[in-house]
């Protein structure tokens, strides 16, 4: 399990909503290292679900196995998620997971510097003035740092989004549908910096979106959702996981920015 | 790093935070002037009640004899009495006083003063020299005299239909502060008080060479030896204690009478010893007993209970103490006791040979319980009988005076005169305004009535009862307001910002880390209105003051609150509004950092 993350084995998660039954079952499911896995499928599928339970900010109802590896490379550690205590989800969320958000989750009050450098601060890691130039100049937010989010394009938020997310050196980047709200050029931009600063540094991506299109050229392995209807008020969510080899399409660029050139 | 997250937001959203910052500061600012008010106003008052001597004082509305030792006992509470004087009465203690150029004549009344009288001294004052006054305002003004001039006070009597006036100059050591007293009054020493009701009352005062009668002290002894000739049957030994004034009689054997009379009676006389039970028996009482005994050749020899005199000779070291006994050779049934009392006999002691003493002047010093006499004598060396030294029954019963009553020797009459007994009155003052009730009470205990200003104090401090409740009725009002303000808007600040504060969760900040958020906003917006609400405060203050510094003392404000105050206001703000985050903490410990995914 040396560069697995995220290992779920006959994880189930039970939800109720007015009376309606949702039932997200995921037979199995490894997240590696480097890897690029997208999670697409339909509104209500189960793709925020699985999202919530990789984020640890949810627990399964039940599960065969589901851990989650951080730590150093030499010495990671493996966490059970189901029953891990509250502050020590937090304190891996910090020091090991980036996010992504589906309009960046920018605080309003804090300038772009300061939103990039708070999950840095959080986590207690230090970043030198060279790291952070090279970060935010492959995001091209370098003339953009004392601005107020709000005062940025979408495109740009998801930009300091994704600087936000990648600056404390993660293991894990989660992104939740982080280019819905740009244009496609745009997201195509921030899909492929995305891929290519993580991977540059090695961490895991895990991206959801409702547009396979956006991800198959770049996932290695691709979560998909087959949903029946198993009663009146009772929906089933299979997540089936495939290892795809990416394939990029003629005509849809891939960025490669190299950080730190 | 939350408290800069907390003040982040604070500035972002500016408008909003001055909104509350105003909306608080509102509330504060007011309570803050109602305090200020109340300490200002009340704490003039006291501080007036507690600085002016004049509120601390005790008058006495009835006039009765009071001792010295009253006055020793009274000073003896140090810690309720901080000056007590004796008065004469005040019919004695009016003169007239004459500037230095003779043209302005002025009736003031002297008041006694004495070294830490609070009314002069916190009045800007001094204490009287021998020989000085210090003028109030009044007579200052009436007199058109100051500090350091002149003056020439006199006292005026009826002798035999005709009026005589005695007068003595004095300096003017200072005038006292308008506060003080709005009598005419000059502030003197006991002494020139003392002298001018003497001379009121017809008495000599040969300290300013007033004429009249001298209080001469008199002999008084402690029993007598009567020698006769024949026995005294049973019927006239009760004669001698008949309306005599003594009070017992005893018939005492030769060795008993020789040890009392200092040499050995006639063989074959009888003696009886006769006394009297706790007073002392005068001249008149020894007459009555030889009227009793006329024609029967009887001797009736004052006697006295030895006095320890000690004896110091002009120029020799340390005093030599001696018995002194009464020579009772010189009293007789043929009149000798009135030639002994009726003039002025000369202070002379016989003391024994082999004593170390010069003949010549030398002082005495005889101390009698807590009274004290010093006086010249004129030591003779010669035959003591049964004693170290002896003087005429009329000296050594003068000298025995000393265990009644207070004897002086004044030395402008050359003569032992009789000490004032007592005082008509006193100048009084507690040591604090809390100390005017206890002194009161201990004095009205002893049947002195007394006039305090207790009500006035009584008022002061009701009125400092009703402002701080008052006060403290609209702080609670004002508190409410406050803290549900601050809460509401707390509580809406991370309802706002649940978004954010979700996202913040999701990134790693624990439960704990977020409540701080609400926490530090409170303090910081609290901070804010606090700091906006002194300056309107001081503001505010400035101006009460101003309209009313004509009522007003220097250093004395109606508005007022110390930097201690504003510190202690301060916590109490910074506590109200941890008070009030706290319900919007536990609304942000609720927050579940799955919403910020699902906002989105």
């Amino acid at each position: 399990m040396t560069d697995v993350v995220y290992r779920l084995r006959d994880v189930e998660k039970r939800r109720s909503k007015g009376g309606v039954s949702f039932v997200l079952r995921i037979p199995e499911l490894d997240v590696c290292r480097g890897e690029f896995c997208s999670v697409v499928g339909p509104s209500g599928c189960g793709k925020s679900t699985l999202l919530d339970m990789l984020a640890l900010v949810m627990e399964p109802t039940r599960a065969g196995s589901f851990s989650v590896q951080v730590g150093p490379r030499g010495k990671p550690r493996v966490f059970e998620v189901p029953g891990l205590a509250e502050n020590r989800a937090a304190r891996i969320r910090r020091a090991n997971i980036g996010y992504v958000l589906q309009s960046g989750g920018l605080l309003s009050f804090l300038s772009v510097r300061e939103n990039i450098m708070l999950t840095a601060q959080i986590s207690g890691v230090g970043v030198s003035r060279g790291e952070f130039n090279d970060l935010v100049g492959v995001l091209g937010l370098t003339d953009q740092l004392d601005k107020k989010p709000q005062h940025l394009s979408g495109g740009q938020r998801q930009r300091v989004a994704v600087a936000r997310a990648l600056i404390h050196r993660p293991m894990i980047i989660l992104a939740d549908e982080p280019t819905a709200a740009v244009d496609y050029p745009t997201a195509l931009d921030i899909r492929d910096e995305l891929h290519a600063l993580a991977r540059e540094m090695g961490a895991a991506v895990i991206m959801v979106t409702h547009d396979r299109s956006l991800v198959d050229q770049v996932s290695d392995r691709q979560v998909r959702f087959e949903t029946v209807r198993t009663g009146r008020a009772e929906t089933l969510a299979t997540a089936f996981a495939e290892t795809r080899v990416p394939a990029p399409v003629a005509g849809e660029r891939l960025a490669r920015p190299e950080v730190g050139a | 790093m939350i408290f800069r997250l907390a003040f982040k937001d604070i500035v972002h959203d500016w408008l909003l935070s001055l909104c509350l910052v105003l909306a608080i500061s509102a509330i504060i600012a007011p309570l803050l002037i109602l305090f200020g008010l109340k300490f200002g106003a009340v704490e003039t008052m006291r501080s007036r009640l507690v600085q002016d001597p004049k509120n601390r004082e005790i008058r006495p509305l009835t006039t009765r004899s009071f001792s010295r030792e009253w006055f020793d006992e009274l000073r003896a509470h140090q810690a309720e009495v901080a000056f007590v004087a004796p008065m004469t009465r005040q019919i004695s203690a009016s003169v007239m006083a004459t500037n230095a150029a003779g043209d302005l004549r002025e009736p003031l009344s002297l008041m006694v003063t004495a070294p830490g009288d609070p009314l002069l001294l916190e009045n800007s004052g001094v204490v009287p020299e021998p020989g000085e006054c210090v003028l109030t305002e009044a007579a200052a003004k009436a007199l058109n005299v100051a500090a350091g001039d002149q003056l020439t006070l006199g006292a005026q009597r009826i002798i035999q239909g005709r009026y005589e006036n005695g007068t003595f100059p004095v300096r003017i050591a200072a005038v006292l502060g308008e506060r003080a007293s709005s009598l005419r009054a000059a502030y003197v020493r006991l002494e020139v008080v003392e002298s001018v009701e003497d001379y009121k009352d017809g008495r000599a005062v040969p300290a300013y060479g007033w004429q009249g009668e001298l209080p001469e002290a008199y002999p008084v002894f402690d029993g007598a030896v009567v020698l006769t000739p024949e026995p005294l049957s049973k019927l006239d030994e009760v004669l001698l204690v008949n309306n005599t004034g003594f009070s017992r009689v005893q018939p005492v054997a030769g060795d008993e009478a020789r040890d009392k009379l200092g040499y050995a009676p006639e063989p074959g006389w009888s003696a009886y010893w006769i006394t009297v039970r706790q007073r002392a028996a005068t001249e008149d009482n020894l007459q009555a007993v030889v009227n009793k005994l006329r024609g029967r050749g009887a001797i009736v020899a004052p006697w006295i209970e030895p006095l320890e005199i000690g004896l110091t000779v002009a120029g020799a070291s340390g005093p030599v103490t001696v018995q002194l006994r009464a020579r009772s050779d010189v009293a007789s049934s043929s009149g000798a006791v009135q030639a002994a009392g009726s003039t002025r006999p000369q202070r002379v002691i016989v003391v024994a040979p082999d004593l170390p003493l010069s003949e010549g002047p030398a002082t005495l010093r005889l101390k009698v319980a807590d009274r004290e006499l010093q006086a010249p004598v004129l030591l003779h060396k010669g035959d003591v009988p049964g004693g170290q030294a002896q003087a005429s029954a009329a000296v050594a019963g003068t000298f025995n005076l000393l265990r009644h009553r207070n004897v002086r020797y004044d030395s402008a009459a050359d003569a032992l005169l009789l000490s004032r007994q007592g005082y008509a009155g006193f100048r009084l003052y507690a040591a604090t305004i809390d100390a005017v009730d206890a002194v009161q009470q201990r004095l009205e205990q002893q049947g002195v009535t007394v006039h305090t200003e207790r009500e006035r104090i009584a008022e002061v401090r009701r009125l400092d009862r009703y402002a701080t409740l008052v006060f403290w009725l609209i702080a609670a009002v004002g508190v409410i307001g406050g803290v549900s303000a601050l809460t509401a808007s707390l509580y809406a600040s991370v309802e706002r910002k649940k978004k954010e504060l979700n996202v913040l969760r999701l990134l790693g900040l624990l439960k704990r880390e977020l409540v701080l958020f609400p926490i530090s906003q409170g303090l910081l917006l609290s901070s804010g209105a606090l700091a906006l609400a002194a300056v309107l405060f001081l503001l505010v203050a400035r101006v009460i003051n101003t309209l009313f510094r004509a009522q007003l003392h220097a250093e004395e404000s109606l508005c007022t609150l110390s930097l201690g105050h504003f510190l202690i206001l301060a916590v109490g703000v910074w506590t109200l509004s941890v008070v009030a985050a706290t319900f919007a903490a536990l609304r942000a410990t609720r927050l579940d950092p799955a919403e910020a995914l699902r906002d989105e």
